[in-house]
């Protein structure tokens, strides 16, 4: 049954799937060649759309009350449906992350993902990612698409003015005591209360 | 048989207040009221889109929290923005996908294709509300259920096609003898193919009989009919009832056993004779 909802979610995004695909294997290769000693927007811009074109369009379709009655009255296995789109999102990021992975490996001189403590970095902001996502899956369930599309603005927005701040002050924001093994199980902790989040949402939605 | 008894559901502006009745197999119970009366959250709570605060769903004796639970329901609305971007072949894909055991593609086709003149390769949003309303029923009955849930899919068709569905709606309660429950507040619809009439206003069931039981009981008789019958009569037929157009619909009950003059009311008759609270 749960295969029914995943296999549901991939043809009805299929197109945005061949769009995120095409962005991620371009856009990926130009931010970074063209990186000008930053990896931020590689970082943030491929994972972020690759995930978001798919899944918002899911979103959007899905968010009219009739298609959510529609589906609530389908039967499923306990969670199906909401570990179905969990599988969804993690697919979709770790192509991304390992696009990203295989281009940083092609055209950066001497990256290497295990001897620098670039795995634990790649690690931190997957799952920094899969906190982001999860939270917005629980935003659309409970209320709709577009309160969780502006869970990604606030995000954005948070960002940028971190990276402004970052840039034109001696501010720095940041977690500085936490490094990358204590972030990832920070993130592995808020993740599966996350995951229980999601679960729940999607299920308790009779009211 | 499935019982309905005592259900309950408050909102801020609505009460559904203790709405009992029964739902036989074989036929068709037709609820009407205006728009608001609480049609669609009964449907809604009987196919567990909504909970009810109070009451019970009995099904051959047995307590379900809705009908689903233990009958393979069928549930049209008029609310079909669903999927509207999607091709009516892919969400089809997808409902046979889900409701793999229970889909007869055989089915499907032959209500799509034969009964219903549609085929699959338009998107949703290209679609009439007939035309939607035929798809989304085309797959609802391929499930082959055994308790079929319409709520006001005949509103948004025309005459023609509303009364080709109202004879598969029909034939399919009889031959494959399930309940249907359809809620509308097109009377005539109701007239056609209804067995039992359950009349809902501002969430309180006001009628629950059939069909035959209400033209018993109830008639109407024009001025001209009503000068014919003795003064006496007359004027307890005139104490009883209400005017509807050209014609005073009374209920029978208040001759007291007598003949009653006129000609059985029109379930629409009936229903602004009850609404008007005689």
């Amino acid at each position: 049954m749960m295969l029914s909802y995943l296999k549901k979610d991939i043809r009805f995004s299929s197109k945005w799937l061949m769009i995120a695909a095409a962005y991620c294997l371009i856009a990926g290769f130009l931010l970074v060649k063209e990186r000008n000693d930053s990896l931020f927007f590689v970082e943030f811009l491929i994972p972020f759309f690759v995930v978001y074109f798919p899944l918002g369009r899911l979103m959007n379709l899905e968010d009219p009350k009739d298609t959510r009655d529609f589906i609530r009255r389908m039967p499923q296995s306990k969670y199906g449906r909401a570990i179905a789109r969990i599988i969804y999102i993690l697919s979709l990021l770790v192509f991304s992350f390992a696009v990203k992975i295989i281009y940083k490996y092609l055209l950066i001189e001497g990256y290497d993902l295990i001897a620098d403590g670039s795995l634990e970095k790649e690690i931190a902001v997957f799952l920094a990612f899969l906190v982001y996502f999860l939270t917005v899956l629980i935003v659309f369930y409970k209320v709709s698409f577009h309160a969780a599309q502006n869970i990604g603005l606030l995000l954005c927005a948070v960002i940028f003015l971190i990276e402004l701040i970052g840039k034109y002050t001696k501010i720095r924001i940041g977690l500085p005591a936490v490094g990358p093994v204590a972030a990832i199980v920070l993130f592995i902790i808020l993740i599966a209360g996350l995951i229980i989040g999601v679960l729940k949402a999607e299920n308790s939605r009779t009211k | 048989m499935i019982e309905i008894r005592s259900l309950n559901k408050t909102y801020k502006s609505f009460k559904l207040n203790n709405a009992s009745f029964d739902l036989a197999s074989g036929k068709v119970t037709g609820l009407i009221g205006v728009n608001g009366a609480g049609k669609s959250t009964i449907l809604k709570i009987l196919i567990g889109l909504v909970k009810s605060e109070s009451g019970e769903i009995l099904i051959d004796g047995d307590n379900v929290s809705d009908i689903g639970e233990k009958l393979r329901v069928g549930f049209v609305s008029q609310e079909l923005n669903i999927y509207s971007n999607q091709k009516m072949s892919a969400v089809s894909a997808f409902v046979k996908d889900v409701y793999r055991k229970e889909w007869k593609d055989d089915l499907y086709r032959h209500y799509l294709l034969d009964v219903f003149e549609l085929s699959d390769d338009l998107k949703i949003k290209e679609l009439s509300t007939g035309m939607r309303v035929k798809f989304f029923l085309a797959m609802e009955l391929a499930k082959k259920p055994e308790c079929l849930l319409l709520d006001e899919v005949t509103s948004g068709l025309d005459p023609m096609i509303r009364d080709e569905v109202l004879d598969i709606l029909l034939e399919i309660a009889r031959e494959d003898d399930i309940p249907i429950l359809m809620s509308s507040h097109i009377t005539e619809d109701l007239e056609k193919i209804a067995d039992e009439i359950i009349y809902i206003d501002s969430g309180r069931i006001l009628l629950s009989d059939s069909v035959e039981n209400i033209r018993k009981n109830y008639y109407r008789i024009s001025e001209e009919e009503l000068n014919e019958l003795s003064e006496e009569t007359r004027n307890v037929v005139l104490g009883k009832c209400i005017k509807q157009h050209q014609y005073y619909v009374y209920d029978v009950s208040s001759l007291g056993g007598g003949e009653p003059a006129g000609s059985p009311a029109l379930l629409s008759d009936v229903l602004s004779y009850l609404r008007k609270g005689k």
